[in-house]
């Protein structure tokens, strides 16, 4: 996590509850990964074994697995990281509010009125996408757990697998994480920037509507938030053009690693070093790997995203 | 010029202006006084058509619409509003450039010894905070905006309140070098800036006395 993040956890006081929100909700792709390839592979054996009638009972029993784990987490967690997440909210807006109030008439004056508003209202809510938003820093956690436990049980599983995933996902997750997604925040920043200055323009058309309209400024005004409106757009576009970018990145990554998979599982089949139940449970995992590193690509790339509106919010703190 | 005919007033049921006639010529010089909060501030955009009467008329240059009326006249208030723009497009507010006449009104207003000095000239751009420039740069600004738009009717809302006395002369004798031959109504609590004028009213309880 970003140090700036780390900064604004402890002024709020919230760091506590927000490990507390990750330990609970961390386990849960993973847990939900091994019931299905367990699912599955049982079900096969089952088919190739024919003993129909047992199909019923096993499913009867992931059934009620599946159910528990869905139930904890639209009951348990949900609740939990919903509480969590108001109160956080909550304290990191009064906290600003309260370092806005306690600054000297000089130190206000170093930004402008726009600058203050937006770092107090959306900037605020960038760090709070930041954190516990979807595809943000809360998945990027839940997706490394996934991606290190399907990792080291598919080494268990069969070891070629793995290096054979391992060696189609990494040069696409570094292309994509480091080359593509690297320049997004200059953009957000920029478009931040833009953003403040964009509501800059509310004040005069508030508080020096009667000048405007004696001297017919109306058309200026509307040039000037018009050009900021432009350069927030265009700077987003760019951001959006490199996270589409990092999509399809991850995608070829997918489909390449998946085609490779099923020309080797074919030939461990034919020379029976693995059965069809096992060879669908390594593609179980191995599809958990994938997802896991796609969710984390998105994830960094909407972190970096919010991130610049974090930054600007533990400035004023 | 300019007519008030039986214009009343009010704001949160108060009577601000009431049933108040006036009829200033084209030319004339017109000041009215009046304590803080007698509706001075009130009259003044009544006539620069950004208040709408709640009974009666206002016709300024043969307009009675308030949004026409706008367009028909000037107006300087007592604290400048300014844009955070560079001080040609506060002057010019966005219209056709005219440089001669951006030129004849910064040497108008006195503040081409202040432009002189700035590192972009008429192009700085002064920010959006008031206070980054002397009350006296920042209303010199707002009075050349008005005599740029060159309006017959020029309307003064106590510009020279807030500065010092040195600064207050500068200005006012700016603003009655440029509008030798324009109408103008001028509301003030000191009557010693209505020197010269032809007519001087104080507002009291909503009339003209």
């Amino acid at each position: 996590m970003n140090k700036k993040v780390i900064r604004i956890l402890k002024e709020t006081g919230m760091m506590k509850d927000f490990i507390f929100m990750m330990i609970l909700r961390a386990p849960f792709d993973f847990l939900n990964a091994v019931l299905a390839s367990n699912m599955l592979e049982s079900f096969i054996r089952l088919v190739e074994r024919k003993e129909e009638g047992e199909l019923f009972p096993n499913f009867w029993i992931f059934l009620l697995f599946t159910v528990v784990l869905f139930g904890y987490n639209m009951f348990v967690w949900a609740v939990v990281s919903m509480k969590i997440n108001i109160r956080f909210i909550k304290k990191l807006r009064m906290r600003v509010y309260k370092s806005l109030l306690s600054r000297t008439q000089q130190e206000m004056e170093k930004l402008s009125a726009g600058d203050w508003i937006s770092r107090l209202n959306s900037d605020v809510d960038k760090t709070d996408l930041y954190l516990v938003g979807p595809l943000n820093f809360m998945h990027m956690v839940i997706s490394v757990v996934n991606l290190s436990m399907s990792a080291i049980v598919l080494f268990i599983l069969n070891h070629t697998m793995l290096l054979v995933t391992l060696a189609v996902l990494l040069p696409f997750f570094f292309l994509s994480s480091v080359v593509v997604i690297k320049k997004i925040p200059v953009f957000k920043k920029r478009s931040r920037e833009h953003y403040a200055k964009f509501t800059n323009w509310m004040e005069p058309v508030v508080n020096s509507s009667e000048a405007i309209k004696i001297f017919e400024g109306e058309e200026l005004i509307l040039k000037k938030a018009e050009e900021e409106s432009l350069l927030i757009m265009e700077n987003n576009m760019r951001a959006h053009k490199r996270t589409a970018l990092a999509s399809g990145i991850n995608t070829f990554s997918g489909i390449s690693g998946y085609l490779l998979l099923l020309f080797l599982g074919n030939s461990m089949m034919g020379s029976e070093i693995e059965d069809v139940a096992r060879m669908f449970k390594i593609t179980q995992y191995r599809g958990e790997m994938m997802k896991s590193v796609m969710m984390l690509n998105s994830c960094i790339g909407r972190m970096k995203t919010n991130l610049p509106g974090a930054e600007r919010v533990e400035e004023v703190l | 010029m300019i007519e008030l005919n039986d214009v009343s007033f009010s704001y949160d049921n108060k009577m601000i202006i009431s049933n108040l006639t006036l009829s200033i010529k084209k030319g004339e010089k017109i000041g009215i006084m009046g304590e803080s909060g007698c509706g001075k501030s009130t009259l003044l955009k009544l006539m620069a058509g950004l208040y709408r009467a709640d009974c009666g008329t206002v016709m300024v240059d043969g307009e009675s619409e308030p949004e026409k009326i706008s367009r028909k006249v000037s107006v300087v208030m007592q604290s400048p509003m300014l844009l955070p723009l560079s001080i040609y497009d506060n002057i010019t507010m966005g219209h056709k450039y005219n440089p001669k006449q951006v030129e004849k009104v910064v040497k108008m207003a006195r503040l081409s010894s202040w432009v002189d000095t700035l590192p972009d000239r008429i192009q700085t751009y002064i920010g959006d905070r008031a206070d980054e420039l002397s009350g006296g740069q920042a209303q010199r600004i707002a009075i050349a905006r008005a005599m740029y738009k060159d309006s017959e009717v020029l309307l003064l809302d106590e510009p020279a309140s807030a500065l010092d006395s040195e600064n207050s002369k500068s200005v006012l004798d700016a603003i009655m070098e440029y509008a030798i031959d324009k109408t103008v109504v001028h509301v003030t609590h000191q009557s010693k800036h209505l020197d010269g004028y032809d007519r001087i009213y104080v507002l009291k309880d909503g009339v003209l006395k």
